[in-house]
């Protein structure tokens, strides 16, 4: 017990120091392997890390960050945004909209917040403090609204979540739909307020025929969601086929429709996008070392032991589940946290009769929280490089956004067929 | 020294596109041969294990420049204040043990590959040897080494650029 408390004080103290997050995770797993079980020969470990990222499911992950490096780049982004506008920007606050729209849009084809703040916010934050928002309102806005892309498909964070618990990951998306949509529409009421008490006015009111012709300049770009969501819930794709089949399509509309993308640019995309894969991927290699000590050590059974010798049910578990992924969030990138406290809590969510998928939008959603939770949020931090604004600026204006996504975690956590109505109706 | 550096990074950086673009491509075939109902589609479940494989040296061989460049994820909000605080050389520490941890795991890897290859144990599909897999881990983290070397040292700077984390 005393050797066990030393190696988890052990990672405390190499992830606030600053060690590389794969060092956190790998670290104390050799520990682990070292101390308890010796007997077990070293080359289990390489084993594990190499077994851990040689998985069909997630070969989606590449191709999706491959995809969305391509369209960030190029002009798809630009103009499903620019399509968003067209329907919705002569309402009232309609930039707000906007910037909700835009970023779920965005999400649809990226699957990355951080990526998605730093799209959106070059795009739209000028507009909006144009439109008369206030500048803290539309910097919270803009960070906030990127966590939409954790939920719409397709989500990086929901494929590992489904590698690591066998959820179906088709199921997760159809979910994500839903949780997301409940996302946006708390965070357009906040708009609707704010543009109330601001006394924005609305954009140029944009006739038929304008949207029309705002839909025609978005016809490729809108064939990208069509291939992934479409090809996904219509059974044609599975979703690593559609991630592969989405970075065709990219590359296609952004060299051949767009001429947009050159060979020497395919190149540095694809450069960068190898390097994106490699950091997610190394985490999921030592995170899988570490949870099959977690499972070797029995660790969700001493928590179930624990919560019945408590006497608490599923409710005081969810709000238990709701603190743990917060505080994690709020400190460690959502990958970490997924591999960190989902081997030992998922378990115990599946012996209590949680349902697997509305247990993977809770963490889902409360990881996304934590991305904008003051003072280490990553969005946050994203947002202010990129717009050049400090980090307090951007602090002062996140909190009603905090304050209504622990409103939506709420209904989420405790209203389960918001999470699993659109699954059932889809596959059953 | 450093035009070798050069050379290795010209190396790892052409690696990693041309493996990156051929999974894609050789993919999409497997989709398109599925999809249009053709008989040679059981012929090519080779493809869906040659891109597993790819994928695991394409994540390996990047993960000496991702360090180098300062990518990998780290919470390093704390970092400077800690080492002022304690007046410790924290970056030569983290430095040291990310490159004992590397080192480690090359040598458990070239163990784990020797081992493998004798069994002759096969891929099912490709019928190559298994022992290539355990291959990737083990050049990847002695590049990952060669990196924290070469940071410890003062070579590179890996630093000084802002980081903007994971997905």
């Amino acid at each position: 017990m005393i050797l066990f408390a030393v190696v988890i004080a052990i990672a405390i103290v190499l992830l606030v120091s600053g060690f590389e997050m794969f060092l956190v995770l790998g670290v104390p797993a050799i520990m682990v392997k070292q101390f308890f079980y010796g007997s077990l020969p070293d080359p289990v470990i390489v084993q594990k890390v190499v077994g851990g990222i040689n998985h069909s499911t997630l070969l989606a992950i590449p191709f999706f960050i491959l995809a969305a490096e391509l369209m960030g780049d190029g002009q798809i982004a630009r103009r499903l945004t620019d399509l968003v506008q067209s329907l919705v920007g002569h309402r009232r606050g309609g930039i707000g909209y906007t910037v909700i729209g835009g970023s779920m849009a965005f999400g649809s084809v990226s699957g990355s917040a951080p990526a998605t703040v730093a799209a959106m916010g070059r795009m739209v934050y000028p507009e909006m403090t144009s439109a008369g928002f206030r500048d803290r309102f539309s910097l919270g806005l803009v960070a906030s609204s990127a966590e939409t892309a954790l939920l719409i498909p397709p989500s990086i964070t929901l494929i590992i979540y489904g590698w690591m618990t066998g959820a179906s990951v088709a199921r997760l998306f159809v979910a994500g739909i839903a949780v997301g949509l409940v996302l946006g529409v708390v965070f357009a009421v906040l708009v609707a307020v704010e543009a109330r008490r601001s006394g924005v006015s609305g954009g140029a009111k944009t006739s038929w025929r304008e949207r029309f012709a705002s839909i025609r300049h978005a016809a490729w770009a809108l064939g990208m969601p069509l291939i992934i969501l479409g090809g996904i819930y219509s059974g044609f794709f599975t979703t690593t086929e559609a991630a592969a089949a989405s970075v065709v399509y990219a590359i296609f509309v952004e060299a051949v429709v767009f001429r947009t993308l050159t060979l020497r640019g395919l190149f540095g995309i694809t450069e960068r996008a190898a390097i994106s894969t490699a950091i997610i991927f190394v985490l999921l290699a030592l995170g899988g070392l570490l949870s099959y000590f977690i499972t070797l050590a029995q660790v969700p059974n001493h928590i179930l032991a624990f919560l019945s010798a408590a006497d608490a049910g599923p409710v005081m578990f969810l709000l238990v589940v709701n603190v743990a992924f917060l505080i994690a969030g709020m400190f460690i990138d959502p990958n970490s946290a997924l591999l960190i406290l989902v081997p030992p809590l998922y378990p115990v969510a599946t012996a209590m009769g949680i349902d697997p998928i509305h247990f993977g939008m809770i963490v889902t959603l409360n990881i996304s929280v934590g991305m904008i939770t003051p003072p280490f949020g990553l969005d946050l931090f994203v947002a202010a490089s990129t717009l050049g604004k400090p980090v307090m600026t951007i602090i002062s204006g996140i909190w009603p956004f905090v304050a209504a996504n622990l409103v939506a975690l709420a209904i989420i956590t405790y209203v389960p067929p918001i999470s699993t109505f659109l699954p059932n109706l889809a596959f059953g | 020294m450093r035009k070798a550096l050069s050379l290795l990074r010209t190396a790892e950086r052409l690696s990693l596109v041309l493996i990156f673009l051929t999974m894609v491509g050789l993919y999409f075939i497997n989709v398109v041969v599925r999809a249009s109902g053709s008989s040679l589609a059981s012929d090519l479940a080779w493809i869906e294990e040659a891109v597993r494989l790819m994928n695991v040296y394409l994540v390996f061989l990047a993960l000496g420049l991702a360090l180098e460049r300062g990518r990998h994820v780290a919470v390093d909000t704390w970092r400077n204040a800690i080492a002022e605080a304690t007046r410790l050389p924290l970056r030569k520490i983290i430095d040291t043990v990310g490159f004992v941890l590397a080192l480690y795991l090359v040598w458990i890897g070239c163990e784990m590959t020797v081992f493998v290859f004798g069994t002759g144990q096969r891929s099912p599909t490709l019928g190559f040897p298994m022992g290539w897999i355990y291959v990737a881990p083990t050049i990847g983290f002695a590049l990952l080494a060669l990196r924290y070397l070469l940071s410890f040292a003062g070579v590179i700077d890996r630093f000084s650029e802002n980081r903007e984390g994971g997905a």
